[in-house]
């Protein structure tokens, strides 16, 4: 295929991964590996590589518009990223270890995971639980002003601990997969930590940009990122991002996300046969 | 309004931080696209750091495209970088720590991908 054709065909797909990624509130990596491997054919560490860095692009975009705001929990975040840069260096390490076909089977065998925790429903967080040892300790709990009710909400942030290790997965299918893991990440701090959703979403975020930098600083010199993959991708979803935040109209509309969990789960039926070599 | 200081202080600038690493970095990748559309080389595989500068002083494509991406991937390090400084001036010893250990871990990252 022609570089210019090629650098086309993944700036339209990364555009549209990253407008349905912001709409539906995951980043836009699910789409983009997929993409990249299955309908062009692309390598899966180059793909890999070049979503990572386009997962850089988005979650800085939003961070920076987050932390603006004071919604994002900064201690919180600091703390959690501690495992996810650690999980993120054992998982791009793994990956480069592994073949890609095998690479692809784990992908795919993480995308319900991924559709389930899209569908699941979200908790609203009541104030007043008594603050955990740890917690305190850490000072992470916080407030945020909602512009719906027009009220601060304070919050405190429990079961440090174990949402500590789960941000070690996170961080591990971040690097090993190249996507960004807010699936995992938004709902171990809504429903583990009984953090409220909006502050999760911005401090996923966060944690998101230096996770994904700690795996990309593996790939970048490993000779698995290609430059013209990469920059369709960056450019792509940072755009396709911006136009969806900016259309503000969040898809609240259950019978959408079922239908994209629904998609979802035939990308990784596909991902798992090709990882398998039963199709071409 | 000394809680206040405290809890909010660094927000302002790690916003800016990020916003402008973005943009930047946005920036000297679509100087790369328009450098390969004149035709000033193909982005392929990434130059390697000392090849960096002769690339971009001699206006190649790839040289830029790759120093876009760098900067792309800089710019959540030198955020950390920022809040190891700010915690560090605010004598918080536990977060200095944890800034630490996340730049160590970005460091460690680098080397893995460097050997």
């Amino acid at each position: 295929m022609p570089v210019l054709e090629l650098f086309m065909l993944i700036l339209v797909g990364a555009l549209f991964a990253g407008l349905a990624g912001s709409l539906l509130g995951v980043g836009g990596g699910v789409f983009m590996i997929p993409y990249l491997t299955l309908v062009l054919g692309i390598e899966m560490h180059i793909a890999i590589s070049a979503s990572i860095i386009g997962v850089i692009a988005t979650s800085s975009g939003a961070a920076s518009v987050y932390v603006r705001d004071r919604v994002t929990n900064m201690r919180l975040g600091m703390f959690l990223e501690v495992g996810t840069t650690s999980g993120a260096l054992v998982g791009s390490f793994l990956a480069l270890l592994l073949a890609p076909g095998l690479l692809q089977m784990v992908f795919g065998a993480i995308l319900p995971l991924a559709a389930y925790l899209m569908l699941k429903e979200r908790k609203e967080v009541d104030a007043g639980i008594p603050d955990s040892t740890v917690s305190r300790r850490l000072d992470i709990s916080g407030e945020y002003y909602d512009e719906r009710d027009g009220k601060t909400h304070r919050y405190v942030p429990q079961r440090p601990a174990t949402g500590f290790g789960v941000s070690v997965g996170a961080g591990v299918a971040s690097g090993m997969l190249g996507v960004g893991g807010g699936f995992i990440k938004v709902p171990a701090m809504n429903i583990l930590m009984r953090v409220p959703m909006k502050v999760a979403v911005a401090t996923s975020n966060f944690m998101i940009g230096v996770t994904a930098a700690a795996s990309a600083l593996v790939y970048f010199y490993r000779g698995s990122v290609d430059l013209t993959v990469s920059t369709a991708v960056v450019i792509g979803v940072l755009f396709g991002s911006m136009i969806g935040a900016r259309s503000m109209t969040k898809m609240r509309g259950l019978t959408l996300k079922r239908a994209f969990a629904v998609l979802l789960l035939v990308i990784s039926i596909v991902m798992i046969l090709k990882g398998l070599g039963v199709i071409q | 309004m000394k809680e206040e200081g405290r809890r909010w202080g660094a927000y302002g600038s790690v916003g800016r931080i990020l916003r402008a690493g973005v943009f930047l970095s946005l920036v000297v990748l679509l100087m790369g696209l328009v450098l390969a559309g004149i035709g000033r080389g193909v982005a392929g595989v990434p130059p390697s750091i000392d090849q960096l500068p002769s690339g971009l002083a001699s206006g190649e494509a790839g040289a830029f495209v790759s120093l876009g991406v760098l900067l792309l991937i800089l710019t959540p390090v030198v955020r950390v970088l920022f809040t190891l400084y700010y915690f560090g001036k605010e004598r918080d010893k536990v977060f200095t720590l944890l800034a630490f250990v996340v730049f160590l871990n970005l460091m460690i990252g680098f080397g893995l991908g460097l050997v």
